[in-house]
């Protein structure tokens, strides 16, 4: 479990985090949502390991992130980024296949097989010997969404849960390719894993989240299952909109429609 | 271009250059062999290549061989060689990994200002070496010079990596800019102490700016030699922590790279390999940038089997080089940075087109 505890970031006089906890659990696919610049990717960051917190205390199983080598907690948990431009001419099996740099221990026939069946799931069977540079922005994304899944293999190994960390992995993605790209996401929690994404689609993070946190100004603003958080009230304190939130008859999931406005 | 066009697919697996890679480094390593032994024979008293193989054979102590034939081969033109190749390598590695470390395939010792700082280090040593740097002289004997030159190479790599780095990112237009004011800098120091130099130094200063091989002996090649083939068995180490750079620093990360660790020696090994190369022949550009650029396009860009074949190819360009230097307007011979620069440039220049809207300057 990643564990987040009363975690500050400053940058300059401002707190870009104040006092923010959070968990990521095994089993469990975890949405970070909230309007922007309140803090979602610096939450995210401070998660990973990226960014070191100026105060509170960041730890994956009981031990401060800042004691784990990268190796080591890159065999646990892969972070999938928000976009990545390459200097260099790889194809899109090669970028796929620096997923296993962490992996030394793969036996010869796995390694071979790992990118292709990576690249099956995200949808882009066909596309390793392209080159990564002439893809377009979404199909780049699912390839580092490959990447990430060869990284991390099976959500648990040996007993032990793997976590992916996913910063708005549908951003450019079209409305198939999020949805498959969000079924991947749950696959890995319900079988063991532990997820973390950052979503901006309300209707989204409603259907696949487990654990829905929003976010605003630096600071939780509301947790729990999406049915309990998305609520009119929030709609306006939170994002700032008059929203009327429906609820769908069958799972009582709430939704949001921008013709709703009132 | 259609989507087949764009399609690599030379292995089993599309996408999956590594057997291409391997067929070129064995390529490779044949044609640097040959243009090692071609280049012993050539010179202002030529040789045909039985004879150069002949007197390979024997050993530098053959006596039933020509003893004008022998010191040729092994006094004057082995070492030389022996050196050129070596420099070429560690050149065109240098280039490579500050290619990869600065995620942009601009970057090069020469261009940079890194080879500036070494040579700036290395004329300080000329000329101030007998005078107030006496006692330092003293202290580290020969090895004086690579040492000045090295270090010259680490403060100008570490300053420009500073500078042009924020956040993991690297700008390439602060990268050449910074680059170029640390040349600027760089020269104004070396100008300087040219400005104070004696007629005799001035000879050896000269001799750094323009980048020759004309002073090689077994003697240089035992200081510097060694460093550059450390760096060389070196490098590979490197290159699954240059890959995963390719990313971004904070990707290489998540991917299991200790990234500080992994800039440090980075860093560590360009200064070694530069400053190496610059203490025995000078500053010679474009070498570092040429090379992995030609080989990328050929074998793609996985740091594993690329840093070797730069190795290789530099070798075998630098050594051709050295052959039309020394034959272009024999019996005398032009500094090789001349022929590496006026190669070298106008294909930077192309690369730089080619490259307009990526580099976005």
């Amino acid at each position: 479990m990643f564990e987040a505890e009363n975690v500050t970031i400053r940058i300059g006089s401002r707190n870009i985090l104040n006092a923010v906890s959070a968990k990521v659990e095994p089993g469990k696919l975890t949405v970070i949502a909230g309007p922007n610049g309140a803090g979602k990717s610096t939450l995210l960051k401070v998660l990973t390991g990226e960014l070191k917190p100026d105060s509170g205390s960041v730890r994956f199983d009981g031990t401060p992130l800042a004691a784990l080598a990268p190796h080591r907690l890159a065999a646990r948990r892969a972070v999938l980024p928000q976009s990545s431009r390459l200097a260099f001419p790889f194809t899109v099996l090669e970028v796929v296949r620096l997923g296993l740099e962490c992996r030394p221990g793969l036996s010869p026939a796995l390694r071979r097989t790992a990118p292709l069946a990576a690249l099956e799931k995200v949808d882009l069977g066909s596309f390793g010997g392209r080159h990564y540079q002439e893809l377009s922005g979404g199909e780049q994304q699912r390839v580092h969404l490959a990447r990430i899944l060869c990284q991390i293999g099976e959500p648990v190994v040996h007993e032990r849960p793997h976590y992916i960390f996913l910063d708005e992995p549908t951003a450019s993605l079209d409305i198939r390719h999020q949805i498959e790209t969000l079924d991947i996401a749950r696959r890995f929690a319900d079988g063991g894993g532990g997820v973390l994404a950052i979503l901006h689609d309300l209707n989204l993070s409603a259907m696949y989240a487990d654990h829905l946190i929003v976010m605003s100004q630096g600071e939780v603003a509301a947790e729990g299952t999406p049915r309990a958080v998305i609520t009119d009230e929030l709609m306006e304190s939170v994002f700032g909109v008059r929203l009327k939130v429906g609820r769908q008859p069958a799972g009582d999931l709430p939704f949001v429609l921008p013709q709703a406005i009132g | 271009m259609s989507a087949a066009d764009s399609t690599v697919s030379m292995g089993a697996i599309a996408g999956d250059r590594s057997r291409t890679a391997a067929v070129m480094l064995i390529v490779l390593t044949i044609a640097l062999v040959l243009t090692a032994v071609i280049s012993l024979g050539v010179g202002p008293s030529g040789m045909p290549l039985g004879r150069v193989l002949a007197v390979l054979l024997a050993g530098p102590n053959a006596d039933h061989l020509p003893a004008a034939d022998v010191l040729i081969v092994w006094q004057i033109r082995m070492p030389r060689v022996l050196l050129g190749a070596l420099i070429g390598a560690s050149l065109a590695v240098a280039g490579a990994v500050l290619q990869g470390l600065f995620r942009n395939p601009l970057a090069d010792p020469g261009l940079v200002g890194v080879s500036s700082g070494a040579a700036l280090g290395a004329v300080t040593v000329i000329v101030l070496g007998p005078g107030v740097l006496a006692p330092v002289f003293l202290l580290v004997g020969f090895a004086a010079l690579p040492i000045a030159a090295f270090t010259g190479g680490l403060i100008a790599t570490i300053i420009l990596y500073v500078i042009a780095t924020r956040h993991g990112r690297t700008s390439v237009a602060t990268m050449l800019l910074a680059g170029i004011a640390l040349g600027a800098f760089a020269g104004a120091g070396t100008g300087l102490l040219i400005y104070v130099a004696s007629d005799q130094q001035l000879r050896e200063v000269t001799f750094w700016t323009l980048g020759a091989l004309s002073g090689a002996s077994w003697m240089k090649l035992a200081v510097c030699g060694p460093v550059m083939a450390l760096v060389l068995l070196a490098a590979p180490v490197l290159g699954r922590g240059l890959n995963a750079i390719v990313l971004g620093e904070a990707e290489a990360y998540h991917l299991g790279i200790n990234v500080q660790r992994m800039k440090k020696l980075a860093i560590f090994l360009v200064a070694a390999a530069t400053g190496a190369a610059v203490a025995v022949s000078g500053v010679i550009g474009f070498v570092g940038i040429v090379v992995p650029h030609l080989l990328r396009l050929g074998m793609g860009a996985d740091h594993r089997p690329l840093l070797p074949a730069c190795a290789l190819l530099g070798g075998i360009l630098l050594l051709v080089a050295d052959m039309l230097a020394r034959t272009i307007v024999a019996p005398a011979e032009l500094p090789i940075g001349i022929i590496t620069a006026a190669l070298g440039a106008p294909f930077f220049l192309w690369l730089l087109l080619r490259n307009r809207s990526f580099v976005d300057l």
